[in-house]
Formats: C-alpha cells, sequence, structure tokens
C-alpha cells in the first residue's frame, strides 16, 4: 500500500478539493469526480484507499444523476419536478449506492450532518458500510483524523 | 262673530294650527310641558302630564302618543304596547307599533307597515321599512318595495343602509344584476351620498369577482416544470426584500401560467408588501377562485380587503375568514384573525362579538401557545368582562343661594349648556340682581362673558373679593395678565394660586422661570408641581413632563459641558438603546409565527453551507499555520473575510425580511444569541488585517463553527415537531364523525394499529389533522363500513431516509387509483390534502390490500430529534 492517503473526491464543485489540498498537504492526494458516473470511471481505472463524498449535487446536469428519474416521480405523485430535487439534493446516496452496486468495498465518508438523523444514518450504515461522515463544521484537522482512521480501517480489515 | 270666523279658519287649515290648539285652555298648558319634559329627558314627568291631558280629553291623540313614548322610555313597553293597539288605524300608532314589535316579531312588524300604505297613501317610509325587513328573507320582495320607496321619494336621496342591506341581499341570492342596477342608479343619482363610496366599492368588486368567474373554469393548475426557477427567483427577491424584482418575476410567471392559483397568490403577497392595493386585490381574487378550498387564499383575500380599506369593506373580509376557518379549523392563526375581525365588526353586528369569543376559544383548543395565547387570554377576557353595577351618584351640592337666585342660576346652566348665551346672561343677572356678591354667580358671568366676547376680568375680581381663596379664579386672572403681556401681575396671582395649593400654578411660575432662563426656580416649581398633582392628575402633566425633560437636559448639558450635543449624548444611545431593548431574536420570531419555519430554515442551511462549510470551517487550519509562521492561509483568508461577512449579513437581512413580513422586528446582529456572537466574530475576522494570534484565531472558530454551527442546528430540529400518535388520529376522526354531514349516520368505530412507536413529522399541527381528515372524511363519504389508520414508518433503500406512513384503510365500494388523486378528479377535500402533502414534501398513493380493501398511505418525511454521536469509524 501507498505511504499516500489516496482520496476520491466525488463533488458537483471544486471547494472540497481546494481547501483539502490546501491544508491537507500532508500525506494525502486528492482526485476529483464531478459526478456519480465520473467517480465509477474512475474507480474502475484506479485504485483509492477512500471516497469522500459531497450529498448535495445540484450543479450538475440533470442527466448525469444517478438514480431513476421516472420511478421517483411516481414516489412524489408523479412531479417529476419534486422527483429530481430529490436526486439532486440526496445524490451522494446514489453515487455510493452505484459505487457498492460495482463491487467496490472502500471506505466512504459523507460530507453531511447527520447529527439529528440517527435513524438514516442507522440505515445507511447497515446499506452502506464502511462509512463514516463529517458535518458542515468539520475543520481540515477532522478531515484528516478522519480520513486516517479509515485507512487504519482499511488496513485492519 | 269675528272669534267664530277665526275658529273657522283655524279648522279648515290645519297647516297653520298647532295640536294643543284642540285643547281646552286649562288643558294646553299641561300638554305644552308634557312636551318641554319629553324633549328635556324627563319621560317620568313627561308621561304624568300626558296622562293629566288624556284624562281632560281621551281622545287628544298626540297625548296618547307622547304617553306610548315616555312608557317606551322608561322600560314599559308592554304598556306602550297596549296603548298603541287601543289606537286601532291611527297611522302614528301603527307606525309606532311596527317600530315596538320589530325586535320580537317581524313578520306582525312587516304587516304592520303594510297596513301603514293604506292608512298613508303615497307615503315612501312603509315601503323602506318593508324592503329593509324583507331584505335577508325575500330578495326579490324586498326588491320590489324598494323601487317602490325610491318611486315615491320623488328624486330624494334613498336611505343608505337600506339600499346596502338590499343589495347585499341580491348579490347574495345570486341577483347580482338587480344589485348593481340599483347601486348604479344610485352612483349616477346622488355621486356625492352618503353612501356613495361604499356603493362604488362594492361595484368595484362585483366587476372585479365577475372577471375572476371567467377564469375559474377548470381550476388552477400546477406551475408548468419550467416556470419554477422564476416561482423561485421571485420567491428569493421577495425574502431578500427586492420587491419591484420580485413583482416583475411574479407577473412574469402568471403570463407563463394564467391559470396558477400559486402564482396569483404570490404576485399577490408582493403587492400588499408594496402597498398595491388594487392589483394584489385583484390577484388574490384570482387567487381564491383558482383555488377556492386552500384556507391561505381565502386568509389572504380577507386581510388585504380589511387593510386596504382601513376597515370599510370588513364585513366581507370576515366572509372569506369564516371560509378560511371552516376549511381549517383546527389552524390556530386563522381562528385569531377570524376572531379580530369579528370583534373590530362588534359595534355594528353584537352577534359579531359573540362569533368572535367563539374564534378564541376554538384558537385555544387548538393549541395557542406564547404571545398568540396571551393576546387570545387578553381579548376573550374583555369579551367576556361584565360592566359593574352603576354607582350611586351622590346628588350635586347645590351653591347657598335664595331660591329664586337659585332658579335663574339653574336655568341659566342649562341655556349654557346648550349653548344660548344670550338667555343665558339673561337668566345670570337675574340671578345676581337677588345676590349680587355670590362667586358661584359671579364666576358664571365672567364664563359666559368670555363666550359673547365681553371682558371677563371685571367679574373675576368681583369674585375674588368676595372670597379671596380660590385658585381657579386667580389662574385665569393670572392667565389674563399674562396674555396682555403683564409678566409681574401673571406671577404675583399664581403665586396666590400656588399658596392656595394649585399644582397648576406651580407649572406656570415655571414656565414663566423658564422664560427668563431661571433654570434654579424651574426646577424649584417643578418640585413643587410634582408633589402637589401626585400621579399627575392635572391637565397640565403633559407640558409639565415636557417641561421636566428640558429641565433635565438644560442639567445634563449644564453638568457634562456638551450643550447643544445633549441629544447625541443621551438621545441617540436612548433611541438606540429603546430599539435595542424592543427588538425580537430568531428564536422569537419562530415561537411566535412557526408558520415561517420553511422559509428560516431553508435559509439557515444555506447561510451555514455559503458561509460556514468551505469556509470558517478552515480557521483551525489557519491557526495551526499561523503558529508555525505561516502566513499565506491567513492572507488567503483573509482576503476572502469582507466577502463571507457580506455574505453573512446578507442572510440575515433576508432572516429579518423574513421577520417583518410576520410582524416581528428583529435585531440578529446585537439580539440574536446565536447570530449575533457568529456576526460579531465575522466581522472582526474581517476588519483584521494583520495576521492574529493563532489563540484568537482558535477562539473565533470555536464561537462560528462550534457553538454557533450546533446552535442552529438545534434551534431549527425543534421547531414544529409534531408526534404522530394513535391518539391524534382518534381525537381527528371524533372531529369528523360530529360533523354536521355524518351527524346521526352509523359510521364504523375507527382502528388503529401502531406498528412504530415515536413517529413525529415537522408541519404544523393543523396541516397534519387536515391531511388525515379529509383521507378519513373521503372514506366516510364513499361508504365505508370499516376503517382503520395504520401508522408506521418507511426507510428509503438508497437514501436510507425515514418516512412515516399513515395508512387509512376501508372497505368503501368504488374504485380510486393514484391517477385519480393526482388528477383530482375526486372531491375537494382529497384535493386539499394532496396540496398539503405536497407542500411538505410528502406523497400519497393507493395500495390494494389481500383482504380486498384499499389503502391511502401518505407518506412524509420523519423527524428524528435526538442528536447521534459520532465517535468511532462505523461499521456495520
Amino acid at each position: 500500500m501507498s505511504a499516500l492517503v489516496n482520496v476520491l473526491v466525488v463533488e458537483d464543485g471544486e471547494e472540497y478539493t481546494e481547501n483539502l489540498s490546501r491544508f491537507c498537504t500532508d500525506g494525502f492526494a486528492f482526485t476529483r469526480a464531478g459526478d456519480g458516473g465520473a467517480a465509477l470511471g474512475l474507480l474502475a481505472e484506479g485504485t483509492y484507499d477512500l471516497a469522500f463524498l459531497d450529498m448535495r449535487f445540484d450543479r450538475v446536469q440533470p442527466g448525469v444523476l444517478l438514480g431513476d428519474l421516472a420511478e421517483t416521480a411516481e414516489r412524489f405523485n408523479g412531479d417529476p419536478v419534486r422527483a429530481r430535487q430529490f436526486l439532486e439534493e440526496h445524490q451522494g446516496a446514489y453515487i455510493l449506492a452505484a459505487i457498492r452496486a460495482a463491487g467496490h468495498t472502500l471506505p466512504a465518508v459523507f460530507s453531511h450532518d447527520f447529527d439529528g438523523e440517527p435513524r438514516r444514518w442507522a440505515n445507511l450504515v447497515r446499506l452502506y458500510a464502511p462509512v463514516s461522515y463529517l458535518p458542515d463544521n468539520a475543520a481540515p484537522s477532522d478531515i484528516r483524523e478522519t480520513f486516517l482512521r479509515a485507512r487504519r480501517h482499511v488496513r485492519s480489515a | 262673530m269675528s272669534w267664530l270666523l277665526w275658529a273657522a279658519f283655524a279648522l279648515a287649515t290645519p297647516a297653520f294650527a298647532a295640536p294643543e290648539d284642540a285643547l281646552d285652555a286649562a288643558t294646553r298648558p299641561f300638554f305644552l310641558k308634557a312636551v318641554s319634559e319629553e324633549a328635556a329627558g324627563r319621560a317620568g314627568p313627561a308621561g304624568q302630564l300626558y296622562r293629566m291631558v288624556l284624562t281632560s280629553d281621551p281622545g287628544f291623540l298626540p297625548a296618547s302618543l307622547g304617553l306610548g313614548r315616555s312608557l317606551e322610555a322608561v322600560g314599559d313597553t308592554a304598556a306602550a304596547e297596549a296603548l298603541y293597539r287601543s289606537l286601532g288605524d291611527e297611522a302614528d300608532a301603527v307606525e309606532a307599533l311596527a317600530q315596538l314589535v320589530e325586535a320580537r316579531d317581524p313578520a306582525e312588524a312587516l304587516a304592520l307597515w303594510r297596513r301603514l300604505r293604506t292608512l298613508r297613501l303615497g307615503d315612501s317610509l312603509p315601503y323602506r321599512e318593508e324592503a329593509r325587513l324583507l331584505a335577508g328573507t325575500e330578495p326579490l320582495a324586498a326588491m320590489a318595495a324598494y323601487d317602490t320607496y325610491v318611486r315615491l321619494l320623488d328624486g330624494a336621496t334613498p336611505h343608505g343602509p337600506t339600499l346596502l342591506a338590499l343589495g347585499a341581499a341580491l348579490v347574495d341570492a345570486g341577483l347580482a344584476a338587480d344589485a348593481e342596477q340599483r347601486w348604479r342608479a344610485y352612483l349616477d343619482a346622488f355621486p356625492a351620498g352618503d353612501v356613495a363610496l361604499e356603493v362604488g366599492a362594492r361595484l368595484d368588486r362585483l366587476e372585479v369577482e365577475r372577471a375572476a368567474e371567467s377564469l375559474t373554469i377548470g381550476g388552477s393548475e400546477p406551475l408548468p416544470p419550467e416556470v419554477l426557477p422564476r416561482y423561485a427567483a421571485a420567491q428569493a427577491a421577495m425574502a431578500a426584500g427586492d420587491l419591484d424584482d420580485a413583482a416583475e418575476e411574479g407577473r412574469a410567471l402568471i403570463a407563463a401560467a394564467p391559470r396558477s392559483a400559486v402564482a396569483h397568490a404570490l404576485l399577490a403577497d408582493v403587492l400588499v408588501a408594496l402597498r398595491a392595493w388594487e392589483e394584489a386585490e385583484v390577484h388574490a381574487i384570482l387567487a381564491c377562485a383558482l383555488a377556492p378550498d386552500d384556507p391561505s387564499n381565502r386568509v389572504r383575500l380577507g386581510l388585504l380587503l380589511s387593510e386596504a380599506y382601513g376597515g370599510r369593506r370588513d364585513r366581507e373580509a370576515v366572509l372569506e375568514l369564516r371560509e378560511a376557518a371552516v376549511l381549517r379549523p383546527g389552524d390556530t392563526e386563522v381562528q385569531l384573525v377570524l376572531g379580530r375581525l369579528e370583534q373590530a365588526l362588534g359595534s355594528a353586528d353584537p352577534e359579531g362579538y359573540v362569533r368572535a369569543q367563539a374564534a378564541y376559544e376554538r384558537a385555544l383548543a387548538n393549541g395557542a401557545s406564547g404571545a398568540t395565547a396571551a393576546e387570545i387570554a387578553a381579548r376573550l377576557d374583555a369579551l367576556r368582562h361584565t360592566p359593574p353595577s352603576p354607582p350611586d351618584v351622590p346628588p350635586s351640592r347645590a351653591p347657598h343661594l335664595p331660591a329664586e337666585a337659585l332658579d335663574h342660576y339653574r336655568i341659566a346652566s342649562v341655556y349654557g349648556r346648550r349653548g344660548r348665551t344670550a338667555e343665558a346672561v339673561v337668566e345670570l343677572d337675574a340671578a345676581l340682581a337677588i345676590s349680587p356678591d355670590a362667586p358661584v354667580l359671579l364666576n358664571k358671568r365672567a364664563q359666559l362673558a368670555g363666550l359673547s366676547g365681553a371682558a371677563v376680568e371685571p367679574w373675576l375680581i368681583r369674585s375674588l373679593e368676595a372670597d379671596p381663596d380660590q385658585p381657579s379664579v386667580l389662574l385665569d386672572l393670572a392667565a389674563i395678565a399674562h396674555k396682555r403681556g403683564d409678566a409681574a401681575g401673571a406671577e404675583q396671582r399664581y403665586a396666590q394660586a400656588a399658596r392656595l395649593g394649585s399644582a397648576d400654578a406651580h407649572y406656570e411660575l415655571a414656565a414663566l422661570a423658564e422664560a427668563r432662563d431661571d433654570w434654579a426656580v424651574v426646577r424649584e416649581q417643578l418640585a413643587a408641581y410634582e408633589a402637589a398633582a401626585p400621579g399627575r392628575a392635572s391637565q397640565k402633566a403633559p407640558a409639565a413632563t415636557r417641561l421636566r425633560e428640558r429641565a433635565d437636559a438644560r442639567l445634563w448639558a449644564l453638568r457634562a459641558g456638551f450643550g447643544g450635543g445633549f441629544a447625541l449624548v443621551v438621545g441617540l444611545p436612548l433611541l438606540f438603546w429603546a430599539r435595542y431593548r424592543t427588538a425580537r431574536t430568531l428564536r422569537d420570531l419562530l415561537d411566535t409565527a412557526p408558520e415561517c419555519w420553511h422559509d428560516a430554515a431553508r435559509l439557515l442551511a444555506a447561510l451555514r453551507h455559503e458561509v460556514l462549510k468551505h469556509n470558517t470551517t478552515v480557521l483551525p487550519a489557519v491557526a495551526e499555520a499561523l503558529a508555525r509562521g505561516d502566513t499565506a492561509p491567513w492572507e488567503a483568508f483573509s482576503a476572502r473575510a469582507p466577502t463571507l461577512l457580506a455574505h453573512f449579513r446578507s442572510y440575515l437581512a433576508q432572516l429579518e425580511a423574513l421577520g417583518r413580513r410576520h410582524g416581528k422586528r428583529l435585531d440578529l446582529r446585537r439580539r440574536d444569541p446565536i447570530l449575533g456572537p457568529m456576526h460579531t466574530a465575522l466581522a472582526r475576522l474581517a476588519r483584521t488585517r494583520r495576521p492574529p494570534r493563532a489563540d484568537d484565531l482558535h477562539a473565533l472558530s470555536a464561537l462560528i463553527n462550534g457553538d454557533g454551527y450546533q446552535a442552529i442546528g438545534r434551534l431549527v430540529r425543534e421547531i414544529c415537531v409534531l408526534p404522530v400518535t394513535p391518539e391524534r388520529a382518534q381525537d381527528v376522526y371524533k372531529r369528523i364523525v360530529t360533523e354536521p354531514g355524518f351527524a346521526g349516520a352509523p359510521v364504523p368505530a375507527l382502528g388503529v394499529v401502531e406498528r412504530e412507536q415515536g413517529l413525529a413529522v415537522r408541519m404544523f399541527r393543523a396541516d397534519f389533522e387536515d391531511i388525515l381528515a379529509n383521507v378519513l372524511r373521503n372514506a366516510l363519504a364513499a361508504g365505508a363500513q370499516r376503517l382503520d389508520v395504520e401508522l408506521g414508518a418507511f426507510d428509503d433503500p438508497v437514501t436510507g431516509h425515514a418516512w412515516v406512513e399513515v395508512a387509512v384503510v376501508d372497505d368503501a365500494p368504488g374504485s380510486l387509483t393514484n391517477a385519480m388523486i393526482r388528477g383530482r378528479y375526486i372531491g375537494r377535500g382529497l384535493g386539499l390534502a394532496v396540496d398539503l402533502i405536497n407542500r411538505h414534501g410528502g406523497s400519497i398513493r393507493v395500495d390494494a390490500r389481500p383482504d380486498g380493501r384499499k389503502a391511502v398511505v401518505v407518506q412524509l418525511p420523519s423527524v428524528e430529534a435526538a442528536p447521534v454521536e459520532v465517535e468511532e469509524w462505523t461499521v456495520s
């Protein structure tokens, strides 16, 4: 295993990649994927120690969103607008679902605050473990610490 | 012979004869005295005198009528009624009887007015009264009577209230065209008539409603997906206070979706904020017409009508709010607003107070809390308050005067009160001729002299000579001296009055001292004034307060040496302090106006995302770099800090604008315990140019990223959490089965199955109960014989989201499909439920059950209140 921690950052902007590159330079390498399809492509081609996932993807074209729009619209009283919004707001979960479905077991870290949603977090752990999360107010040191714990988990697994 | 000729002439020309001329000379004075007593409001003595007249001449009709009026005035209506009835077909008696019996027996009153038609041929009054009495029950007959009334008026102005009542009744009966015809005829003939403004307003309303009717075919249509960004833009512009932009977006939205009630409602709200009342009313009416079952549209229109017309259209406003209250009986705010309007209308319609009380009681039963509950309690207390028994007023003490002088004095007083000064002077001079040195007479004479423009001072001086201990006379004389520029004379008189205990004299002495800039005397006299007039029980109190402020200001200015800068030193800080103390926090807003939770939560989430995440979260790392001597990260952050502060302030401004729309003035920068400190910290970061100490930066980060972040999260999570329990379902069902539509009908017992405990949603209780009530009501109306509610939860298999599921399972015949629900091929109630569900991010569907029954399943986002701690790497 390389000394560097290879992190696949999946976000629709570039803020995480910029901040992480600036403040977590010691022992980390970051690769950005702008949507779920790009993330799956990178995972198929390379090896990553963990995936860092933004949750909300409202700056991508609707066509690249993962998830079944028609099926989701059926859940929301046939409303395609609400369905698209739902897919955007929770796209991180759909991407992780696709990563697991493709057979990738690397640890994943959500950038999302689940502090007030214990039941939802338990569901996500059940569905996608190994997984963790960092709330919106996480400092770079918190992020670094979480990434290092993720790699220790991989080594111990 | 000549006397006989005169008498014959008098009898033949009754227009020149007074009624009492028919009486004999001995009886006539009694009748005249009775008339005079009645005119003076002394019904008892008047009645006695009328009886004496009738003893002498039982057939003298004016005395009978006068006796009837006197009996009514003293409350003996039974005797008055018997008297009128005894007078048979005497027209005046029939009229009096009709008025007397109307409250108890409107049908008899109507018959009497009709009888009066034949007794007074050509009189318009009976037709007017007939129209008024029939307006509410037989609008067509009322209209015919009114038309006859107007014809008989022969060009005179019709009675405005009757016209308005008739028109309103015609509109209610679906005869708006007939109402319009009569209102227009009135306006054409009497453009400056008493009710011309009101008639014009009602005609406007008819026109607008007619325009709205043409757009209601097919009902409201949802916004097409392509215009949703424009809708969001209009909302954002409104939230930011850019009302012109919001109005422009709203109009474009309506151009793209003219049948969307949501679009018309949004534009109406923007136009109300712009106070463009006319256009706002049009769109509020259209929103109402397109979505008549949405209570928020009714509330909007009702409030607009009430506010825009200064109360003139409160009657229409209250009708809208009553509709809203029926549509949403569990909505505290609707009940409160309805109560306020009903109460405001109570002076014109005593039933309004009863309805207001009922609305407040419903609001309290719905669980009003905080300031809302306090307001309702205060209003209910006022409505239930009963007046005390009339106190026994001690008889006035007559001045010590000879009886004859006293009589003249009393008559002069009555003349004086009626403004008949000349007669009063005559009477008073007669009294003074008897008692020339009586101060009470001299003072009254001075008063009358003043009213007639004559010299007052001589009378007052005479009075003072007769009795020197009269502070009020001294005050008057001082004022006269002051007016003619004799300051010394005035001061002497005021000093005399002050020695006699007059508080006002002390004030006047202080005012004179101010004029000569003697501030020590000003304070001394004000102190004496305040001691002599405890509790400011003096007409001079406001002026004395202002003078005290000036004196204190002078003292401050002298002491501080700031002179004219007093206002800057004390006044402005006081002003700021007062504004600071009265401003509210974000929690105050959410507690008192929970309906703004969605908007506030959206803004707070955006604030956390835009300002904290990606930005201030780097502060600890920046501090660590500074500790190592690396200033580059700080310089990069410092360059962005002013922009971050501007973003933060922009969100605060949007939250404060939200508060203003809900009637709350927020001062989040200074008063809010969460956002205030965060703002202070960000402002400090923005103005710091040199690299700070690492410890300071860590402290600021802890405040923003730690305490502030957590507090915002708690605030958003704690508001509007509604437990979903079997008891709530049963309560809703109990309410439904007592509704008039189901009263007396056999309804099944409701079975409730709680598949999971601790379920909660984030929505208003009224909304949740409306949803459940409408689904249950729909099942009962469809003929359900077995009805169950299942409460459970559903976990999203991809996102992990928990959803609360409420399934209403029934065995009603007939089919109900998803397409029917979504296409609104259903009753209005279920359509309202679908709207509410959509608004709260939920969904509704129809499932078939294995036992042949169907279930209407409502899914709503679940709320999880308990925080979770993530301490270890989480593995399943």
